[in-house]
Order: C-alpha cells, then sequence, then structure tokens
C-alpha cells in the first residue's frame, strides 16, 4: 500500500476536491425538509401543498406510490373522479381551517351518495390525465370524471413515471387507443419526458434512474450499492433532490438572465397543444366507452392582472374546449372567474436572487378560492344530474 | 458494464488496486478476467463470441506467418470472412431481411417475418474492427504475430476500449500491456481527471441535452420551423460530441490508471475550419482506420499504421484521390454506425461534402477567412447530425427540406424554450473552453499554470460536486448501440 500513499501534488488536489465537494453536498443536504415532496420544491413557502383527507381516510392523492391510501376498499364503490394539477392541492397563504376543494367537495357529494376521489400532479398534462383516467376506468367503477383543462398545461408533454407506474405489472388492454399504447410505450417512458416544468416545479423521474442497465445483470449489483450508499450517505440518499435543486436553480438563473416570473407571456407550442387536445378527446372517449359522465372546465384564472398568455391563443383554446365538449355532447363549464381576485395569492419569486412572497400567483388561490370553487363544481354536478340514475 | 454507474467505479478501483499489488506475470491474467467479467456484466453469454473472434484471430495471424501467400491469402480470407459474418448476422440481419422483404413485395411475393430474436453484442463493431486491423496488418507484414495469447486476448478484450473504443491498433496497445511500468502518481491523477472530466460531460452535460434532443425529434415535421430544425440539429451535434468524447475521456483515463496511454479520439471538433480539418478532429481513431483499411487500399495509395491522423488525407483536395473510394468508404462508415438507411445517408452526405470540397479547392484560389470558413463548417457539419438522429429518412428528408425553405424561417417556433436557449449557450460554451484551451491553456496544465492551488480544488470540487448529484445509469452511451 506504501505506493498509494507516496502521492504527489495534484493528487492531492483531487483529493481535497473530493472531500470539499462531499462535505459541501452533506452541508446541503443537511437543510432538506425530507417530508416536502419532490415536485413540490419550487412551491415553498408563499404555497402549501395540502392532500384532501375527509374524516382521517385520504380522498386526494398524487400518483400510483400513495394510490393505495385512496383507492384501497373502493372495488365495489362507484366513484366520480377528479383530475388535476397542483390548483387542486396547494393553498395559497394558508390559515389553519383551511382545506382544498378536493376534500370540501368530498364532503358535499357523500351527502348526495356519492365519493369522490381525486388525483392531481404539479403540472399534469392532459397525456398524463389520459393515463390515469384509463387505469381508473379500468379498474373500478367510475361513474364520473371531472376534469379541467389548463392553458398552461397544454405546454407539457410526456407522462411521468410515477404515472406511468399504475400500469406496472397491468397489462394495457387490447382494446385501448393507440395513442395511450404510445403513451405508455419504451418512449414514453425513457424519454418523452421533461423533468423539470414551467413553473420551475420538478417532476419525480422514479424508475427511470437505472434505464440503461434494463436486462443486465449489472441492474442487480447497482441497485444494492445504489441501496448501500443510501444507508450510509445522506448525500447519495438525497441525490435526486440535489439534483432537482440544481436544475431549479438553473432555471432560476435563466429567469434572472432574462427577466423571466410569472407574469411573462408564455406562447403554445404547437405539437404539444395538439398532442393535448388529441388527449383530451381520448379522455372523454374513454369515459363514454364506460358509461360515465364527462364534466369539462376551463379552471379559474385572476383576471386583476394581464394574463401570462396570449390573449388570442388562449381566447382560441376556450373556444376549442368548448366545442370538443360539443362534439361528444359532455357538461361543460367556464369557471375562469369564479375565484374572486382578492381570493388569489403570491408566490415566491422564481427568479435567483428575489426574494420571497414576490410574484403574482396565477395557478394557486387561498382557502376561500377552494370553497368557492368546490361550490360551483357541485352546482354543475348536481344541475346536470350527475349523480342521478346513471 | 457502463461507464456511468457505481457498479464501474468500484470495479476500476479494485482492479487498480489489484493492478499495481500484483506481479508482472500476472497483470495481464488479471486485465483479460477482469475484461470479460466488465463484459459479462451487460450479457455473459456474449462472452463467448468475443473470445471466438479473439482465438480465431489469434491463431489465424500465427499461421499466416508458417504459410505460402496462397494460403495466407485464404487465412485473411477466413478471417475476414467470419468477423463480418457475424457482424452482418448480429448487426444487419433485420436490416437486410427488412430490404428483402420490401423488394420480395414489389415484385408481388411475400415473405414471413423473421423468427429470430438477434440482440447485437455489445462493441461487436469495435472489437471486429480491431481484429480486422490486427490480422490485416500481420498480412501485410506491417505486424509480427503476438505469441503471447494472454497479450492479445487482454488487447481486444481490454475493457476500457472494448464497447465504444477508441478502435486501437494491437502495435499500439500491445507493447504498452506486455511493458511493465512502474507505479506513477502523475498517470493516476492524470487518469482521475480524465474519468472525471468524462463522467462530468456524460450525466451533467449529454444526459440532459438528451432530454431536449428526444423530445425535439419527436415533434411532427409539420409544427418545426427552420429555426427549430437548427436548433435540434445544434443540440444533438452537442449531446452526441460529449456523449462520445465522455467516452473516450473515461476510456484514456482508465487505460491511464494503469500507465497506458492512449491517443485521443476528439479535438475540438466543432472548431474545424473545413471537412479536412473536421475529420481530424471527429472520432480521430474510426476515421483513421477507415483510411488505413478501406480508403487508401481502394485508391492504392500507401497505408498509414496509426490510429491517429483521421481522414484528414483521404479528404485532402490536394492529394486528390478517386470519387469511388470516397463514396464506398463513407457507405461503409455510415453503415457501421447501424442499420438503417438513415445511416447511410448520413455516409453519402459527407460524401457528397467532402466532394464538393475538393471541386471548391481545386478551381477556387480564393482563400477565405478563418471565422467564416469555421462558421460554414459548423453549419455543414451539424446539418449531417439529422440523419444521424432522425428515425427514419422521411424525417430526414422533411427536416432538411425545412432549412433549405425560405419560408420556414418564418414559421411560429415549434420547441419549448429551452431548447433555443441551451443551444445558444453549449454553442458559446464550446467557443469559450475552446480558445481558453487553445489560447491560455495551450503550454501547460491547467493545475500547475493558470490555476492557483486554491482555485484547482475550487474547480474540481466543482466538477465532483455536479457529477456525484447526476451520476446514475440512466442511459446508455450514444455509440453503445454501434
Amino acid at each position: 500500500m506504501s505506493i498509494f500513499l507516496s502521492l504527489n501534488k495534484p493528487l492531492v488536489v483531487l483529493g481535497i476536491s473530493f472531500f470539499t465537494a462531499i462535505v459541501t453536498l452533506a452541508f446541503y443536504v443537511s437543510d432538506f425538509d425530507n417530508q416536502r415532496a419532490l415536485d413540490e420544491v419550487a412551491l415553498l413557502d408563499g404555497t402549501t401543498v395540502v392532500r384532501g383527507e375527509v374524516n382521517g381516510r385520504a380522498v386526494h392523492c398524487f400518483n400510483q406510490g400513495d394510490s393505495n391510501q385512496c383507492l384501497t376498499g373502493l372495488n365495489e364503490k362507484k366513484i366520480i373522479l377528479w383530475l388535476g394539477n397542483s390548483q387542486l392541492h396547494s393553498i395559497n397563504q394558508i390559515t389553519a381551517q383551511d382545506q382544498p376543494a378536493s376534500a370540501l367537495l368530498h364532503q358535499k357529494l357523500l351527502s348526495d351518495d356519492g365519493y369522490l376521489i381525486t388525483f392531481s400532479q404539479a403540472n399534469a398534462n392532459l397525456q398524463e390525465h389520459l393515463v390515469l383516467a384509463s387505469f381508473m376506468f379500468e379498474n373500478f367503477d367510475v361513474q364520473a370524471l371531472i376534469l379541467p383543462v389548463f392553458f398552461d398545461d397544454l405546454r407539457e408533454d410526456g407522462v411521468r413515471s410515477s404515472i406511468i407506474d399504475f400500469y406496472d405489472g397491468i397489462e394495457v388492454p387490447p382494446d385501448s387507443s393507440h395513442f395511450l399504447k404510445q403513451l405508455l410505450g419504451d418512449g414514453a417512458k425513457s424519454s418523452h419526458f421533461d423533468e423539470i416544468s414551467d413553473d420551475n416545479t420538478f417532476k419525480d423521474p422514479g424508475s427511470l434512474e437505472m434505464e440503461a442497465l434494463a436486462g443486465s445483470p449489472q441492474k442487480a449489483v447497482e441497485g444494492q450499492l445504489s441501496l448501500w450508499l443510501s444507508k450510509v450517505s445522506n448525500v447519495w440518499q438525497n441525490q435526486s433532490e440535489i439534483r432537482s435543486r440544481i436544475l431549479i436553480s438553473l432555471y432560476k438563473f435563466r429567469n434572472f438572465l432574462f427577466n423571466i416570473d410569472s407574469s411573462t407571456v408564455r406562447k403554445k407550442i404547437p405539437a404539444r397543444y395538439t398532442a393535448n387536445m388529441r388527449a383530451l378527446s381520448e379522455i372523454i372517449k374513454t369515459a363514454q366507452r364506460n358509461n360515465a359522465y364527462s364534466l369539462i372546465y376551463i379552471p379559474p384564472l385572476r383576471n386583476d392582472f394581464e394574463r401570462p398568455y396570449d390573449e388570442i391563443e388562449y381566447q382560441l383554446f376556450k373556444n376549442e374546449v368548448e366545442q370538443i365538449a360539443s362534439t361528444h355532447n359532455v357538461i361543460f363549464g367556464d369557471l375562469e372567474d369564479v375565484v374572486p381576485n382578492e381570493y388569489w395569492g403570491m408566490k415566491n419569486s422564481t427568479i435567483l436572487g428575489g426574494g420571497t412572497g414576490g410574484e403574482l400567483d396565477f395557478m394557486h388561490f387561498q382557502g376561500v378560492g377552494h370553497v368557492f370553487l368546490a361550490e360551483e363544481l357541485y352546482s354543475m354536478i348536481s344541475e346536470n344530474g350527475v349523480l342521478g340514475d346513471h | 458494464m457502463i461507464f456511468n454507474s457505481l457498479t464501474y467505479i468500484l470495479f476500476l478501483f479494485l482492479f487498480v488496486l489489484a493492478y499495481w499489488r500484483l506481479k508482472e506475470n500476472s497483470k495481464l491474467s488479471l486485465v483479460l478476467v477482469s475484461s470479460i467479467v466488465f463484459y459479462g456484466f451487460w450479457r455473459v453469454e456474449f462472452v463467448v463470441l468475443l473470445l471466438f473472434s479473439v482465438c480465431l484471430d489469434y491463431f489465424v495471424a500465427r499461421k499466416m506467418v508458417l504459410v505460402g501467400q496462397r494460403t495466407k491469402r485464404f487465412l485473411l480470407a477466413l478471417s475476414l470472412s467470419s468477423n463480418i459474418g457475424l457482424l452482418l448476422f448480429f448487426k444487419y440481419l433485420y436490416f437486410l431481411h427488412e430490404n428483402f422483404v420490401f423488394l420480395a413485395g414489389l415484385g408481388g411475393a411475400t415473405i414471413a417475418p423473421l423468427s429470430l430474436n438477434v440482440i447485437l453484442p455489445l462493441g461487436i463493431s469495435f472489437y471486429t474492427f480491431q481484429t480486422i486491423s490486427y490480422t490485416v496488418d500481420v498480412y501485410r507484414g506491417h505486424l509480427v504475430p503476438e505469441k503471447n495469447f494472454l497479450a492479445f486476448a487482454s488487447f481486444v478484450t481490454f475493457f476500457p476500449q472494448l464497447i465504444a473504443g477508441p478502435v486501437l491498433r494491437a502495435g499500439e496497445v500491445i507493447p504498452q500491456l506486455k511493458r511493465s511500468d512502474r507505479f506513477d502518481a502523475d498517470d493516476i491523477f492524470y487518469g482521475v481527471r480524465r474519468i472525471l472530466y468524462g463522467l462530468f460531460l456524460k450525466v451533467v452535460v449529454a444526459d440532459n441535452i438528451a432530454v431536449l434532443v428526444d423530445e425535439g425529434f419527436l415533434v411532427p415535421s409539420e409544427y418545426l420551423s427552420a429555426f427549430d430544425v437548427w436548433t435540434l440539429a445544434f443540440l444533438f451535434g452537442f449531446q452526441i460530441y460529449f456523449d462520445f468524447s465522455a467516452y473516450s475521456h473515461i476510456a484514456i483515463g482508465s487505460a491511464r490508471l494503469l500507465g497506458l496511454k492512449f491517443p485521443e479520439n476528439f479535438n475540438f471538433p466543432y472548431a474545424a475550419t473545413d471537412p479536412r480539418d473536421f475529420w481530424k478532429r471527429w472520432h480521430i481513431s474510426l476515421s483513421s482506420w477507415i483510411r488505413d483499411y478501406l480508403y487508401l487500399p481502394l485508391t492504392g495509395a500507401r497505408v498509414q499504421q496509426r490510429s491517429e491522423g483521421g481522414l484528414a488525407n483521404a479528404v485532402n483536395a490536394k492529394e486528390g484521390g478517386s470519387g469511388r473510394a470516397l463514396f464506398i468508404s463513407w457507405s461503409i462508415m455510415g453503415l457501421w454506425h447501424g442499420a438503417s438507411w438513415t445511416f447511410l445517408i448520413w455516409g453519402l452526405y459527407h460524401a457528397c461534402v467532402i466532394f464538393l470540397y475538393r471541386l471548391v479547392s481545386k478551381f477556387s484560389s480564393v482563400q477565405v477567412a478563418k471565422g467564416p470558413s469555421m462558421l460554414v463548417t459548423l453549419g455543414v457539419m451539424m446539418l449531417g447530425w439529422i440523419p444521424f438522429r432522425a428515425t427514419t429518412v422521411t424525417q430526414t428528408l422533411d427536416m432538411w427540406g425545412i432549412v433549405i425553405n425560405p419560408t420556414m424561417y418564418f414559421m411560429p417556433l415549434g420547441l419549448r424554450e429551452n431548447s433555443y436557449i441551451i443551444a445558444l449557450i453549449l454553442l458559446a460554451g464550446f467557443f469559450v473552453t475552446w480558445w481558453f484551451r487553445s489560447k491560455i491553456f495551450s503550454s501547460a496544465s491547467p493545475t500547475r499554470s493558470i490555476f492557483s492551488f486554491s482555485g484547482s480544488i475550487l474547480f474540481y470540487a466543482l466538477l465532483f460536486a455536479l457529477t456525484i448529484a447526476f451520476l446514475r445509469p440512466a442511459t446508455q452511451f450514444i455509440y453503445f448501440q454501434f
């Protein structure tokens, strides 16, 4: 071993550098809040993630990882399924008595013998909703589907692995649409996927971590090594979160360089828009094949400031969603103005060094906003006889 | 085994530790056994195929020097047909069958689909080229056949270069493997540094560009503007450069940990001022192989015996050369990369570029300034990556069609904003690094001259930290598929 001890100066430099890197990373992760969901890292203090619970039972889940908490024991029950993005599970400037709309609407529907289950993910796009909705229709008795169509999320693409994981071990039914099969295929899982969304939130990479080793004996060894390292090293245990925070910092730096914030106008991305609109039609058709109601709505949006959209594109989008709803003869509602302006809020700056509470939040509102949304949806459900003899 | 994994780091650490503790005569055995273990970590069953190739060329080459010219030629044919036959079977069977089915279909016949499930053995294109070059060199009398089986087997299977090169010659590697150099801490420093650069480029840079490239090439062509196509071409150009040069960094670094010096495989290719210059800088070992075993023999010119220099002289306008040899070489170069018409188009594209370059150089005496010629070369080379990445010929032609259509420059942008920003950052980053490297760091190691002690620590600590954060075997190296 003496040969390895006769180190020269450059090697000492590398040794000290490695040690410095490890110590710095260890110091960095010591500050992490391990309880915070990875995909909500960027929401931080202005916006709080709240999952709907009623009588101590979860009625609102995020993905395959926590779905058991919502779905256990529901095989024989008629379900109303609500899919959405972080608007459903985020409350701005939260107070002790605030509940998310998912819990509020669940309670209201219980009195009519309806059972609402909500699934929401940050920046969820309609392709992801198609995968999740298809899974739910295939495995549960879903009598109605509530689906907001967010203009922002039409800029997103691909399906995160924690949604594709719903199909792990479950064969895709042969009569599924070609589009669904395409989304569940290898291409979707391995590459067709953004880790960071428009608002700098992080989507989980999940099982993609060791994708390159699929089918090789190395996979088992790598898995064991990684597991062991996670047990002995806090840095390795938090590796994916470190990665996400670095990427988010880079995005904030980009925002700083180009002066991008939540009010900056985002143009639609034509191919993604088309793919998501196609997914919307597929979702409705899936619901109709399963004799379920579909309730499609344009989600609430604050209008006390100029919207971060190209106004022409946004109006065309709303018309198109209404047109799709009309073509398929499903319930449509424009809930854009349902939450009054005073019940929206602020979120942390998305610009590097921009401080806290500094940006208008066009997506999430305060607790009272959730009450307005739940009541409006309840009215729509009641008026359209969704819970009737269907 | 994949380089960008914990398994490889542990494997390499244990291997290097054992290597320097072993006595001289046991080192080759360790190299061979470790290389087989390394390969077996991907698919155990294909180790047999690798060893078959090793044994065949070892015995054929040994026999060659003992027999007459006629038998010698027969032995060469045996080696070539076996090696190329295996490559054809494993790599091109589906491609040949598909095209045969298509042609038969045109004639009204129907042919059943292949019932075989043929998996492409990892690295077969690389080790086949290495064994071919060895046998041909012995046949030409450029090389004395290696008597020591362990040394020859270690050369072919040597794990740092087994899967994706550099494609080295026996004369460059075997003497180094057999020579027992003293342990040198400078080699360890150099090796670790190159491995660190490689891992950083792969897991931090290339893998993150890959997300944008994958997503961009999935966008149907009707949604792409000319700027989008340029952006995708540049993004993929940088992805493949960082991905493959990362592999070469790790290969060179891993070999250096044993004291072996491998020639460089890349030299800032996008700073090339003409196609000739580009092929002196890109995948130098493969270009040199094509030069010595394909292009120059086809033109009847004198061959060289080193995996350096690239295809420069094969592209050299002044030397002229046969157009036939040019197009044959580049077609094979293209198809070597993959069994698909898109790779053939990639090869033919470069053949055309070189052909045009020769013509222009021949008839024009105008000296173009370095800047504009770099810019034009960069654009031409980047556009050449489109067939390399596109999944179909139609996609390739559509994308090229968009670039040459002036109206497509006024179409709305079809990619996410980050794609354009990152393409620009990569372009600027590449040229800034090249400028620093060629103007500032050209004469001395950065650690010893420009950087102070603390500056070096900060620089390497940042590389280590980012590499640790991003290290995961999420994607293979692009050249693994070849």
